[in-house]
């Protein structure tokens, strides 16, 4: 299914990779074949559509600086009356200052990848697998580069607080899934399961 | 090297006895998804053609792809054959076979 989404293309190369396998009879071998050709085929995208490139992370980016505005109102929505519904709740138990510092952001920040990964798969049907993973790579530099700062910097935040934010660094992952919403489905349904040569 | 792979295969040249062959004889492992870069950009540029087979239940319902070196190719390899003779001819070092 992975190489399904990434190397859409290349059918025989998935068949290869299953007859391979069963006589091989190596789990290691099969992801490590399929990983590197999700890689050559990524890198060979990007190196032959340069400005396609340029152009996915101008417009992912500026997805999530629009989507921004709307986040910003889901946060303070987020921050205001579910954390006091979640004090009611809870009242003594520290899950509503881990909501408060750590997760309230969080929704908006997935719906903003899953929207902006969508925007970026539309604009680019016909490289979708490679300028999904250079937008993403992108996002998920600046996600850690973020937190790797903010973690260096304040030092009156809990050891299990810091670990919360640890798990959510790779949230950007979540564009792919915006991304690559209902390619499968579309694909099958256009008939595109083998490749015209 | 995949074009001398395909030649020494035949008529069965898809990917995985090229990817074998490649093995075998380079004793190194092969990625398949760089043998399929490779002549993706071999056929862009004449040097293979392709078919697709039928699919088979064996492969996941996945077809072959088999390949076919051309006349364009078939000249490729020679000329590589020629410039690697006269670079290999002259490097004292490389006399009566390699160590």
């Amino acid at each position: 299914m992975l190489l399904e989404l990434f190397v859409p293309a290349n059918a025989p190369l998935a068949g290869d990779l299953v007859e391979e396998c069963e006589r091989r009879g190596s789990a290691l071998w099969y992801w490590r074949q399929v990983l590197s050709a999700i890689a050559i085929a990524v890198a060979t995208d990007v190196g032959a559509h340069r400005m396609l490139v340029v152009r996915a992370i101008a417009a992912g980016w500026t997805t999530l600086w629009l989507f921004s505005f709307v986040g910003a109102e889901i946060n303070r929505f987020m921050s205001g009356w579910v954390l006091d519904r979640l004090i009611l709740l809870f009242w003594t138990h520290p899950f509503p200052m881990l909501w408060a510092t750590q997760l309230s952001t969080r929704p908006a920040m997935a719906l903003g990848f899953v929207i902006s990964g969508w925007a970026v798969g539309r604009l680019h049907r016909n490289n979708r697998p490679a300028m999904l993973v250079v937008f993403t790579l992108t996002v998920l530099a600046w996600s850690i580069y973020g937190d790797v700062m903010r973690l260096m910097t304040s030092s009156n935040i809990p050891a299990s607080f810091r670990l919360v934010r640890l798990m959510f660094t790779p949230l950007p992952l979540l564009i792919l899934v915006g991304g690559f919403w209902g390619t499968t489905l579309v694909n099958r349904r256009n008939g595109h399961e083998s490749i015209t040569v | 090297m995949i074009l001398i792979a395909i030649l020494r295969v035949g008529e069965n040249a898809y990917g995985v006895p090229i990817a074998r062959e490649l093995e075998e004889t380079g004793r190194r492992s092969v990625l398949l998804g760089a043998v399929y870069a490779a002549l993706d950009r071999m056929e862009k540029h004449g040097l293979v053609s392709s078919r697709l087979g039928e699919p088979t239940a064996q492969r996941g319902g996945k077809a072959k792809r088999f390949f076919t070196v051309t006349s364009k190719g078939i000249s490729a390899a020679k000329d590589t054959q020629r410039a690697l003779t006269a670079l290999w001819t002259g490097v004292p070092v490389l006399k009566g076979g390699t160590r």
